[in-house]
Parts: structure tokens; sequence; C-alpha cells
């Protein structure tokens, strides 16, 4: 969908599937951090290297690499939390831009993050239906009434009991926390939600009904997904496309299928060789 | 009497507000002398609770009956002193991020040679080159400069690493690892799990391995052990588990909700929450 031979060129970005308006295209970005403090500054580290590529509305994109790759950083970069030095990012056709809180609050409504950690990303104070009315009260202006109705669709839509709305996280499971997270990020009707691996650490039974969701709420909403990920088999599952970043640059990218049947850069045959299957024993 | 850890009928109960929550109900299996095991099972099965409280950790509250013997030494009826002295010589733990598990105001070179720290000039100076070995041991190209650094400046393959050496420090018979490789890479994974399986063979100690990735442990473990609220409801091989001899439908569900990395399936199969609860009742 993306490119048609596996190997991407940097000089020409991946072309785009059959939307005309992708729900986002990054060119060329670039990220460098300047470690140390000003008196005693460290070398600096290039995070992220010429990287371009775009997400088609309502598709699936799994960026993968080992820690250090940089795709966590790419996926700060498009939640604006990270300002890239180089390079260009645009949404639904427009450039971003987050300078002030109410652009930032603009931005949430287009695309939203969930995180690795559930037990870390609720107040453990806040009743999960609280967390869910903070954001609606934030993004629309809904009623008390018409939000607690909306926070009720929510937990429809990702299976959760509407009854669990007035629990605090610490009377959820970790899977049944991680999809309240994820029915947060549903909340202001997102475009594009960022999975930072966020399905990693959910024991098998949770996750495969996590992913059976995620795929349910694209074909009834429309978003699209990145998948921020080293689980090649989470990304066989789910994604349409794949990005393969090593320090700091796409080494190889296209679609799922594609690349993890025929790999061509080295890097991500090691990185498949390293999945545990059977007959698997583990190399140094 | 060779097995290097033996559990019988390990219960655990933990008084709450709502009548007592049975942790384990009854968790009896041992390890062989060399021999690797692993155990898989959701989160809240009490796998971690058995592995913990193999080494006498049990969390505060909490009563716990049954056996539980390491080289002999019953350990659920030693505390102070003794108790510490088998958690360092006879018994390694690696944990899940070792960035929590690591003093992280200590410099690694201070961590490794922790239990030598009283001890005189000159075997102190052993456990040194002892560290040293064991880190180039464990494929560190620079143990000098690992060595001399705080937790904070490794990352985290480099740690578990530095993890895996400290357990090893005092050639343990047992080493117990909950989860080593979750927090770390595919690629970083395998590295690790090879080098544990390495030091562990070279120098003849039993692991016991906990993992909810039932393919980490079909690859590295000579008997797998199914744990379902706190109980082991299926042993088996990896052999057993590829052919397809599986008996418990808990132990089929494990296995065949994972994502496949060679195909796509239309949909992964969904069990519903407390699906086995009652095939699985006391």
């Amino acid at each position: 969908m993306m490119t048609e031979d596996a190997t991407i060129t940097q000089d020409e970005p991946p072309r785009l599937g059959v939307d005309a308006t992708p729900a986002f295209r990054i060119e060329h970005l670039s990220k460098t951090f300047f470690p140390g403090s000003r008196l005693r500054p460290r070398p600096p580290v290039v995070a992220v290297d010429d990287v371009s590529f775009a997400l088609p509305q309502r598709s699936t994109l799994a960026v993968v690499g080992e820690s250090g790759s940089g795709k966590t950083t790419v996926a700060r970069m498009l939640m604006g939390l990270e300002v890239p030095t180089s390079g260009s990012i645009e949404f639904l056709g427009r450039p971003l831009s987050v300078r002030t809180a109410k652009d930032r609050r603009r931005h949430a409504r287009s695309i939203q993050m969930v995180f690795q950690n559930p037990y870390r990303s609720l107040d453990p104070r806040q009743k999960v239906g609280g967390s869910l009315d903070e954001v609606l009260k934030l993004h629309t202006s809904l009623s008390a009434a018409e939000r607690r109705t909306r926070s009720r669709e929510l937990f429809e839509l990702v299976r959760l009991d509407a009854r669990l709305l007035d629990s605090l996280p610490s009377n959820l499971s970790g899977g049944q926390r991680q999809r309240v997270c994820i029915a947060r990020a549903l909340a202001c009707e997102a475009r594009t939600i960022v999975f930072d691996e966020a399905v990693a650490a959910l024991d098998v039974l949770v996750q495969a009904q996590v992913l059976n969701l995620l795929a349910d709420v694209q074909a009834e909403t429309h978003v699209s997904y990145v998948f921020v990920t080293h689980d090649l088999a989470v990304v066989r599952q789910v994604a349409d496309d794949l990005v393969v970043m090593q320090a700091g640059r796409i080494v190889e990218c296209g679609e799922v299928s594609a690349v993890l049947d025929a790999p061509q850069h080295p890097y991500t045959q090691r990185l498949l060789a390293a999945v545990p299957r059977e007959g698997w024993t583990p190399g140094l | 009497m060779n097995s290097a850890l033996q559990v019988e009928d390990l219960r655990m109960v933990m008084p709450s507000t709502e009548g007592d929550l049975q942790l384990l109900r009854g968790v009896s299996f041992s390890v062989a002398k060399g021999e690797a095991v692993g155990i898989v099972g959701e989160s809240g099965s009490g796998k971690t609770l058995t592995l913990r409280a193999a080494i006498g950790l049990i969390p505060p509250g909490a009563s716990v009956t049954g056996r539980v013997r390491i080289d002999g030494e019953s350990v659920l009826d030693l505390s102070g002193r003794p108790l510490a002295q088998l958690r360092r010589d006879k018994a390694g733990m690696v944990f899940q991020d070792p960035h929590a598990a690591i003093n992280p105001v200590y410099r690694v070179a201070d961590f490794l040679t922790e239990p030598w720290r009283k001890a005189p000039g000159r075997e102190r100076a052993a456990a040194g080159e002892r560290a040293t070995q064991l880190l180039s041991r464990c494929q560190i190209a620079d143990p000098a400069r690992v060595l001399a650094s705080f937790p904070h400046q490794l990352s985290g393959g480099m740690l578990q690493r530095v993890m895996i050496a400290a357990a090893m420090m005092r050639d343990p018979g047992v080493l117990l690892a909950d989860e080593p490789t979750t927090a770390l890479d595919v690629t970083t994974q395998s590295e690790v799990l090879a080098l544990m399986n390495e030091v562990r063979a070279e120098r003849g100690a039993s692991l016991v391995l906990i993992t909810h990735d039932i393919g980490v442990v079909a690859a590295i473990c000579d008997r797998i052990l199914v744990m379902y609220r706190g109980r082991i409801i299926e042993e088996l091989t990896p052999a057993q588990l590829y052919a397809g001899q599986i008996s418990e439908p808990y132990t089929e569900a494990l296995l065949s909700c994972r994502p496949d990395v060679t195909h796509r399936r239309d949909r992964l199969p969904v069990v519903a929450a407390g699906a086995f609860d009652e095939r699985y009742a006391d």
C-alpha cells in the first residue's frame, strides 16, 4: 500500500493508498537531542534521521525496531510532545503546529495515544468514569447527562460493563484498565490513535480480545492506528503497513505481508529470526 | 535426593474485607538438578507468588502452609540471617524490570560485590575479579566500563545481563527468573535467554522461568507447568505442546489465542473471562 518495493528511498516519500488525504504524512523528519548541560554539553544524539511515511485513513501502520531505534521519538513528535529538528508533519492535510495550549487541545482531538503501562496511565484516586468524563468535558460541549450516556456508549464499544464506570482503577484487572485507556482515547473521536507497546504487557487471552476489539472499532469508526511495538506477531495480526527502524532511520517498509514473508534488510531478518516458535533456540 | 528445588502443597491465604483470598491452592512440583522448568499462566494465577515464596519472600499479611526445600534446606522455616544466606548462596533471582530491581544509587561493581562488602580485602578483590569474569561471560564487551556505571547509564538489556551475572555470583544451585525478558525487545530477548541457558548449563544449575509467552518457555525449558487460579493444572514437555498433546482447555486457549507471526487470522479466538472457573473450581 505504501511502496512497491520493500526498500525505501528517502528522497521519495512512500506513495499513499486509496484515500486522497492521509490521516497524516511526515516528510524528512529528523530529531536531534542535545544532552548534558549548557556548560558541559555531551555529543548530540540523532534520534530520528530523515524519516518519511504516510498513514492512509482507516488503516493501521506498525513501527518496529529495538529500543533506541527512534520509534517512540517519532510517536512523540506525531503527538506534538517533541518538536522536530527538521522536516514536516501534516495532519489530514494541514501542517501540525502546537505552539499554544489551544493548539495542543485541538491536536489532541485528531490524535490520541495509549501508553504501555495501564497501571500508570490512570489516576489511582479517580473513578474510571471520571477520567473518561474529564476528556469529554475538555473536548466536547455535551451536558453532564449527555456525557454520562456517551461514557456508557464508549464502555460498550470496548466491551466493558457500564457498571464499572464507578470503579477505581485498583478494582480493575490490567486488561480492563487498558480497555479504559482505549475508551478514553476514543472519547474525543480522534482520527488516529498511537499505541506505544500498549498490548505487549497484556495476557494472551486479554490481548486477543483487545486486538479483535480494535479491528471492530476501526471498521465502525474509520479511525487509523499506529502501533509502536517490537512484537512481530501482533504486527502481522493488526497492521496493514510496516515501517522497520534502526538507529533513527527507516531501513525497510511496505505492506506487512510483503515485508514479513520476504524481509530484505538484514535487520528485519534478524528481528524475525528472534521470534520464538516451534524448533527455535535462542542465539547470541 | 537429587532435586534442587522441591515445593510441596504450597498454600497461601490473604485475609481481606471480602473474605479470605486463596492465592495458592496446593502447588507441588520439583526441579531436578540441572533441569529447566517453565511456569506459564495469566496474571493473578500465582506464578510469581510461587517463585517468590520459594525463597521465602511472602507478601505481608499472607499466611503460608506447605514445604519448600532448596538444596535440602526448608526455606519456610528459615528467617533472618540463615534465610539471607540461602538467598545469597543457593538461589539466584532475576526480576522482570532490572531498573526497578537494582539499587540506583550504587555502581554496578558495588551491586555485584555487595555480599563481600564486609569480607577481608583479599576476598573482596577476588569478588571484583569474579564480577569482571562473569560480565564478560554475559557478553558484555567492556566489563570495566559497566562495573563503573550507575544502573541508569545502562540499557535494559545490558542491565538484565548484569542482573544475571549478579544472580550467578555465588554459583547458586537454582536460578529463579521472573519474566526476565518481557521488558526487552526480541533480539535482546533472544540473547538474554541464550545467555541464561548457557551460564546455567555450564554450572549445572537448575532454572525456574516464569513468563506469559508460552513460546519462550517451550524454547528453553525441559518441562512446562501451567498455572491457573493458584494451582498447577497441567504439566507437559515442549514436544507434547507442539504435537498438540494437550489435555486442558485452558492450556489450549493459551496457545490458540496467540497471534501468529507467519499468518494473519481473520479474528483471534476469544475466551470469555471466567470460562474456566467451573472446571478448575475446588
